[in-house]
């Protein structure tokens, strides 16, 4: 039997108390773990969302709420407009590639969920590079473009004549089907901008325009000569790209804090390791005793100590660590209430040098709760724990 | 003279490094997060109150995303848009608005002193939004177009008052001091104030304004004012709900993160804290099961091993209730840094409800852990104890 | 229960007493139907070797067990089936025990420990705590805590919490099975004195100087009478 053997049958004998110590440890490496996975997502997740969306500049109606851009990102319905002589002179700032307008409207459907429609023009594809379309852009007399959810939900194939959700007696054929994007445009019904102004009763009218620069590095020039513009008084000229970084460097700043929270966790979770420890070495001090009377000497125990320690700490940051990945996405549902602008991708991600970085620093901190446990064992002399203590029942 | 207090107290401080353990765990876990209680609650009192005596109802802001602009405020940073001098002039001519105040807002960053000084530039309406402005010296407006007034802990950290010579580098502007500012405990006490005309001269925006604020003659009328000033070009209403709401939102999603951690922490030391318990049990079987062969009944021990962990959260609560007095300083200095526009003053000193709330959450969470070791304690039998290894 | 309200000479009772052990797979049977009777004012020793079931009487007895079948009159009053609660009544107030290794708390003080007995049965103000330590001779050792005790002065602390109840009955269990020869001699004087004085007094022992200081003996031998 090897060292390891003998400290592993050790944390068994008490599995309610071993199972409370690696409990703890399992916690706080689980918030350790979320906390630097976090980043990493969020970074990502809004990058994909921006991509996704395929513009720069986000044009919305002045007056408008303030959660403007997560309405064009997610699909919402819009209490105000823009003229569509606007569009013009937005096209006419030089740098701008493509401005393409967009007229959205939501709908609730009798089940109670929101349907959204999107009225575009083509140039529109320009955007939306990774758009796969099985079947064709909807033209100006009618027909729908539908996100791969949607049609999924309807059961709508390429070529239906279908009725369109949450829009009493009025029908459309479903000219096109896009393929998924892992975006909110699966969930999208897109049809071209005059059908839609005129479905919706607002000729003339946008809820906001995508601009595409043709050169993203020039960004601040292009937004001050879209505000300088006459339109440019009654418009929110919106950078996205800044705007999330804004948003991000102030959840990232917070960053340093809630990693010192779940540092001071794991702390925590270490004083509960060395009182474990400690009283499991009290129980056991005859044992020891006799381990030393046999020949054992004080390396030995110290070392059988943190070998004990390293198992329970081990087996807790890894089931924590794994308990934190496959809870992430409650949490992140979560998150998303809390967080402005949180991209709908998944915000934790697996990798596996976070993963080890959480797993080391749970045995580190383990270790060093077991320092003064360790010591006290190696310390027990082997003759004293034989003798019965007087004056103790 | 033996009574259950003192026979449970002797069980716990006879083993004083598991219990010390056990209890600082949970007073770290609990300094924590009383200070992000009293942070969050202070912070939307702090802003309440302060929006509030200026009776605001409305600002007028730069065209741009509010979220984004809430967020560069509070981290101290410009704002990237400006509003063009004439949009006052719209705004007075209101019949609704009673006052309208411009204001120049701008950031200094310090990074060898590593904070960002916020500058202010205002004209003589703003005396009447700011009810509470009164300098140590009396005076109550600049006293030239090169005057600076400081707020209290500016001029703290300056090491100036009223009269002395201010040199800012990063403007290359010469000042008098004309005031220091009597300590207000709103956003102020941290800010540099100047005339708007020389702000907007040392900042290079003339002509431009960071916001006008709007007070109405009659409440009730923001709704028409709202939209007669949203028509103003170049310039967008916002409420002062919406610009709350912002705020807090922006601290709030902060705050309520933190406090998720720091749960994490206490429920942690929670499970120490049961683990000690049992242990204890455990290793004074014999003991308890003597005290049951004289004559304990199953109910006193039980009430014993529950006095225990009253004792024990209770002392871990009160601990952690001083250390975050202690602590809340502290953590003063980092809000700072973070959020200079915070009314930072008092933000972390606990209410008594927040005191009186945290002690009930001790003694509760001492009743719980208790409850599975104090029924394991009570139902040893007594026989054993006869046979006495 | 009080003295005052009997008048009998039996004190107890015992009839058949019968206590198994499950061990395994086995049944064990540690008492196989014993019966006596003692008188009020009795010193009894029961006597036998190791495994003869000495320590199981002395539970039932002292009614911290009950026996798997028979009947146990304790004054008067049927004890054999009482349910736990009554049990740790009559612990509180007819019974005092002695143990072997004897059973003090360690965080308290010796006066401390007499006391603990009135603090179970929520006796408040004045307890007779210095008296008892004087009848022991340890009332200058009152604020010492057991660590600083010999063996010999716990045994006697231990007595001395026994007593604190004015039970009816002492009962001890191998009394001086951890002291010397020359303190087990105190200690089984002690118990004489006591006895003169009128209290019924059981102790299981191996020590043959005690159980010769015993009114009788009652030897058990594999769970039965010898």
């Amino acid at each position: 039997m090897t060292w390891l053997q003998l400290s592993s049958k050790e944390w068994r004998r008490r599995p309610l108390r071993t199972g409370l110590t690696g409990a703890g440890v399992a916690l706080a490496t689980a918030a350790l773990f979320s906390l630097l996975s976090f980043q990493k997502g969020y970074q990502e997740g809004m990058r994909g969302e921006l991509d996704r969306l395929g513009a720069h500049v986000l044009v919305v109606p002045k007056g408008c709420p303030y959660d403007a851009a997560s309405m064009a990102l997610h699909g919402a319905s819009w209490p105000c407009f823009l003229k569509a002589a606007y569009l013009d002179e937005v096209r006419s700032v030089p740098g701008v590639a493509t401005a393409a307008p967009v007229f959205m409207a939501a709908y609730y459907q009798t089940n109670g969920e929101q349907v959204v429609y999107v009225g575009v023009q083509s140039n529109i594809l320009a955007l939306k590079t990774a758009w796969r379309i099985q079947g064709q852009f909807p033209g100006p007399d009618g027909g729908i473009l539908s996100g791969s959810e949607a049609a999924r939900v309807h059961g709508w194939r390429v070529g239906d004549r279908v009725a369109l959700p949450g829009v009493a007696q009025h029908g459309a054929t479903v000219t096109g089907i896009l393929d998924p994007t892992s975006g909110a445009d699966d969930t999208f019904v897109y049809m071209h901008l005059e059908a839609a102004q005129r479905l919706f009763g607002h000729s003339n009218e946008l809820t906001h325009i995508l601009v595409r620069l043709s050169q993203p590095e020039n960004m601040d020039g292009v937004v001050t000569q879209l505000r300088g513009c006459d339109a440019g008084l009654s418009m929110n000229i919106v950078p996205l790209a800044h705007v999330f970084h804004t948003i991000q460097s102030l959840v990232f700043s917070t960053r340093l804090f809630l990693g010192c929270l779940a540092a001071m966790a794991l702390l925590v979770s270490a004083a509960g390791v060395s009182n474990s420890l400690l009283m499991a070495v009290a129980e056991r001090t005859r044992e020891i005793g006799i381990l030393r009377a046999i020949g054992a000497s004080q390396a030995d125990i110290f070392r059988l100590v943190c070998l004990e320690t390293l198992q329970v700490c081990a087996v807790g940051a890894g089931g924590g660590i794994v308990m934190a990945f496959f809870t992430s996405r409650i949490v992140e549902t979560w998150v998303r209430t809390q967080l402005p602008f949180a991209p709908t991708e998944p915000l934790i991600r697996w990798e596996w040098w976070v993963a080890g970085a959480c797993l080391a620093g749970a045995l580190i901190v383990g270790l060093l709760a077991a320092i003064l446990p360790a010591a006290r064992a190696a310390r027990i002399a082997p003759a004293e724990a034989m003798r019965t203590v007087g004056g103790r029942a | 003279m033996l009574n259950w207090f003192s026979l449970a107290w002797g069980n716990l401080v006879r083993r004083p490094v598991r219990s010390g353990l056990a209890v600082s765990g949970l007073a770290a876990s609990i300094a924590v997060l009383v200070c992000l209680w009293s942070f969050g609650n202070g912070y939307r009192r702090a802003l309440n109150t302060e929006l509030d005596r200026m009776g605001l109802q409305m600002m007028l802001v730069p065209l741009g995303c509010p979220y984004d602009a809430a967020a560069r405020v509070l981290k101290g940073q410009n704002l990237d848009n400006s509003l063009p001098a004439s949009v006052l002039e719209a705004a007075r001519n209101d019949p609704a608005v009673a006052v309208a105040a411009p204001l120049l807002l701008a950031a200094v960053p310090r990074p060898r002193d590593g904070r960002t000084d916020m500058w202010v530039g205002l004209d003589e309406t703003a005396l009447d939004l700011k009810p509470w402005w009164k300098t140590t010296s009396g005076a109550r407006w600049f006293a030239s177009e090169d005057s600076v007034i400081l707020g209290c802990d500016a001029a703290e950290t300056e090491m100036r008052s009223a009269g002395d010579r201010f040199y800012s580098p990063e403007t290359g502007q010469k000042l008098q001091v004309s005031g220091v500012l009597e300590r207000s405990g709103t956003s102020d006490d941290s800010l540099f104030f100047v005339p708007l005309s020389t702000a907007q001269r040392m900042f290079h925006e003339t002509n431009r304004l960071t916001a006008v604020a709007i007070r109405l003659r009659d409440p009730t009328l923001v709704r028409g004012a709202s939209e007669r000033l949203q028509k103003i070009p170049g310039a967008q209403v916002v409420t002062m709900t919406e610009m709350m709401g912002t705020f807090l939102n922006l601290v709030g999603a902060v705050r309520t993160l933190s406090t998720s951690v720091a749960a994490v922490a206490l429920l942690v030391s929670v499970l120490s804290v049961f683990n000690t318990l049992l242990a204890t049990v455990i290793e004074r079987t014999g003991e308890l099961m003597v005290m049951r062969a004289i004559g304990a009944s199953r109910a006193q021990v039980f009430g014993l091993i529950t006095l225990e962990a009253l004792l024990l959260t209770l002392a871990g609560t009160g601990c952690g209730l001083v250390g975050a007095l202690l602590l809340g300083p502290g953590l003063e200095g980092v809000v700072k840094r973070f959020v200079p526009m915070a009314p930072v003053e008092r933000l972390l000193v606990p209410s008594l409800q927040i005191f009186s709330a945290t002690l009930v959450m001790g003694v509760a969470v001492g009743v719980l852990s208790a409850l599975y070791p104090a029924w394991r304690a009570s139902r040893l039998h007594p026989a054993a104890a006869l046979k006495g290894d | 229960m009080t003295n005052s309200s009997q008048t009998s000479p039996v004190l107890i009772a015992a009839n058949a007493l019968t206590k198994s052990y499950p061990r395994g797979r086995e049944e064990v049977r540690a008492l196989d139907g014993v019966s006596f009777n003692i008188q009020r004012g009795e010193f009894v020793a029961i006597t036998g070797p190791s495994g003869a079931g000495k320590s199981t009487l002395l539970n039932i007895l002292g009614c911290v067990d009950n026996p798997s079948s028979g009947t146990l009159e304790l004054c008067g009053r049927m004890v054999h089936q009482l349910a736990d609660r009554e049990r740790t009544e009559l612990r509180r107030t007819a019974i005092g025990f002695v143990f072997q290794h004897f059973g003090l708390l360690p965080t308290l003080t010796v006066a401390e420990n007499v006391a603990l007995p009135g603090l179970i049965a929520h006796r408040r103000g004045n307890q007779n705590v210095g008296a008892l330590l004087k009848k022991v001779g340890l009332d200058h050792r009152h604020d010492h805590r057991p660590s600083q005790l010999s063996g010999g002065e716990m045994q006697r602390v231990a007595i001395a919490r026994s007593l604190a109840n004015q039970p009816l009955l002492l009962l001890a269990d191998e009394p001086t099975g951890n002291l010397d020869t020359k303190t087990g001699a105190a200690i089984i004087s002690l118990f004489h004195e006591l006895n003169q004085e009128g209290l019924t007094v059981i102790v299981v022992t191996h020590n043959a100087e005690l159980a010769r200081a015993a009114h009788r003996q009652i030897a058990l031998a594999d769970g039965r009478c010898a």
